[in-house]
């Protein structure tokens, strides 16, 4: 069960319109390294996890990754609101515009849409775990790419604060990992002689 | 890439709480502080003064929020917010997505 927060989990706003901008930072939406990817890769995994912190931090972090969807939702749509069709046009977005208007669309930079296979689930929590690890390095990696890509003050605010949420949640999945270890260390047998 | 991309010694913009909109940000600086020592206490259960202070931010959330709701109406879903009696408050105001933060 979710229950809805009618709120941002950090404020955001933009300079202004930036379409330009808005298709780069749609990557974050549904791009390989984005956040839909991250909260389904995380809420998936929880169902092969052996350890109560394990499903603890999947659960917490997978949720906290469903708020970050909507604050790259709510730049995207702020950097794109009221922008006219010539604008769009002049930003390289007609092809963009033909199929979407100006609704979200889960796809990266290029315009690929999702798919699942973003995700890893090898039913394995240390290989599922590290996978994680290298997920949010991968975030943030894209987060500061964007960063380099705008001159917008507030643009840049709010992906530096999604940005700081990836270095958190490696610190934790690696806590995790280590308690798994330890788990499935204290599992083993060694047959005597 | 250069570290001050990422963190400028002088953001253009100064950002403060006054920004965010006054008890709208007390609640989400308690709400994100609450959320950071959930994920500590995720994997640091036995932590008894983090423990602490999650219940401490626990405590100030929930009387803040009611205070909120109470002036601006309900901000959760599922009965955990009561709406004003006269009106359906869950759409009243702007959406997360269409606040302005000025």
């Amino acid at each position: 069960m979710w229950i809805y927060e009618r709120t941002l989990e950090y404020p955001l706003r933009v300079c202004g319109p930036d379409p330009r901008m808005a298709a780069c930072i749609i990557t974050q939406y549904g791009g390989p390294q984005g956040e839909l990817g991250a909260a389904l890769r995380y809420l998936n995994q929880r169902y092969s996890m052996p350890t109560s912190r394990a499903k603890g931090i999947l659960t917490d972090i997978g949720s906290e990754e469903l708020g970050h969807m909507e604050m790259v939702a709510t730049l995207v749509y702020k950097l794109t609101e009221g922008v006219s069709v010539e604008d769009m046009k002049a930003a390289g977005l007609d092809a963009q515009y033909a199929d979407h208007r100006h609704a979200l669309f889960w796809q990266n930079g290029d315009g690929v849409p999702w798919v699942a296979a973003y995700i890893s689930a090898t039913g394995d929590p240390v290989a599922d775990l590290t996978e994680n690890m290298a997920a949010e390095q991968k975030a943030r990696a894209v987060y500061e790419n964007l960063i380099n890509l705008t001159d917008d003050s507030w643009v840049k605010d709010g992906l530096r604060w999604l940005r700081e949420r990836e270095v958190v949640h490696f610190q934790r999945f690696g806590e995790a990992l280590v308690c798994v270890e330890d788990h499935l260390a204290q599992k083993q047998v060694f047959p005597a002689g | 890439m250069n570290n001050r991309d990422v963190f400028p010694e002088n953001p253009a913009v100064p950002l403060s709480s006054n920004d965010m909109g006054g008890e709208l940000a007390q609640i989400h600086d308690l709400q994100f502080s609450a959320l950071e020592l959930q994920l500590y206490l995720d994997t640091h259960p036995h932590d008894l003064g983090a423990l602490a202070l999650y219940n401490q931010y626990h405590r100030d959330l929930m009387r803040c929020l009611r205070e909120y709701e109470s002036r601006h109406g309900p901000l959760l879903g599922n009965g955990f917010s009561a709406s004003p009696r006269n009106s359906w408050g869950w759409l009243e105001g702007p959406w997360p997505w269409e606040v302005n933060y000025g």
